[in-house]
């Protein structure tokens, strides 16, 4: 039975076009709704049946909004011109340098520690200089875990930096679609 | 026209109207609410409408929610009671209401305008 009301849940909860936070709660309510029924002996299948259709049932959530407000003013174009505009602009630098950022720095710490290692051991031969001052054995190592540690960190700093602006952009788009 | 299409345009405004006036006496959460409405048959309406418009209310400030925990191993409950600016907005409401019925009854009585 809960894996019935679970299924419906993700259906309607897949066709919502609201916020995360926004989901969560109207999912929740439904959930309750169910379970009360439920709990007063109604048959499951006929309380699915009189919420409707799970498609249905997101779309007048996500027009619930949108039928109070119908009126698009003035005002609401230039937000949205301001807002997209500010997203291609910012965008064309972040989601490419980003990515491209954290790659390249994971890689390159991955090769520095791999070519200290290899050289300590005698393997290869490549010079390492701390400024004029070429570092060679153990201390090599160790200054190479440092700088990796330092990229790494970048890497990570700019991947979540790009996931949440994804995240920031979506969440305004989403509520500018139904505001 | 059939009954049941007048009825529910008709019923589209007085829904709104209905939820306010009935979450003014107490909080109430949205099976409760569906149930209290089910009460008067020309009231009743399929849930998949109240809920969408539980959240439009309360996008509109109308009404307030508060998550509320009864038995273990329910899903909470979301409570709803009215804003101030519901109270101030129901008020309105009952006051066009009375003009509404008037205009009615004064149409009725006329006959002729």
């Amino acid at each position: 039975m809960n894996n019935k009301i679970e299924l419906y849940l993700d259906k309607v909860s897949r066709g919502l076009y609201l916020t995360e936070a926004d989901k969560i709660d109207v999912i929740s309510e439904i959930r309750n709704h169910l379970h009360e029924a439920v709990n007063r002996q109604e048959p499951l299948d006929d309380v699915l049946k009189k919420l409707g259709e799970p498609n249905k049932l997101a779309k007048a959530y996500n027009h619930s909004y949108k039928i109070a407000n119908d009126e698009f003013k003035f005002t609401d174009i230039l937000s949205n011109i301001a807002f997209f505009s500010s997203i291609a602009v910012s965008g064309m630098f972040v989601v490419t340098i980003l990515p491209i950022v954290s790659f390249t720095f994971v890689l390159t710490s991955i090769f520095i520690m791999g070519v200290s290692l290899t050289n300590m051991f005698g393997i290869t031969h490549m010079p390492f200089n701390i400024g004029f001052t070429p570092v060679t054995g153990l201390p090599q190592v160790f200054m190479a875990a440092v700088i990796s540690i330092i990229l790494l960190l970048i890497a990570h700093a700019s991947w979540s930096g790009l996931k949440k602006y994804l995240k920031y952009v979506s969440v305004n788009y989403y509520q500018r679609r139904v505001r | 026209m059939e009954k049941q299409e007048w009825l529910s345009q008709v019923r589209r405004g007085i829904l709104e109207y209905s939820i306010l006036l009935l979450v003014e006496k107490k909080a109430m959460y949205g099976y409760d609410l569906i149930s209290a409405l089910n009460k008067w048959e020309v009231l009743s309406t399929s849930e998949g409408t109240i809920y969408p418009l539980l959240r439009r209310l309360e996008k509109d400030h109308l009404i307030q929610s508060s998550w509320q925990e009864t038995n273990p191993g329910v899903p909470p409950r979301k409570y709803y009671n009215l804003t101030q600016e519901g109270t101030k907005m129901l008020h309105t409401m009952n006051s066009e209401w009375e003009k509404l019925l008037c205009s009615i009854q004064q149409i009725k009585d006329c006959g002729e305008l």
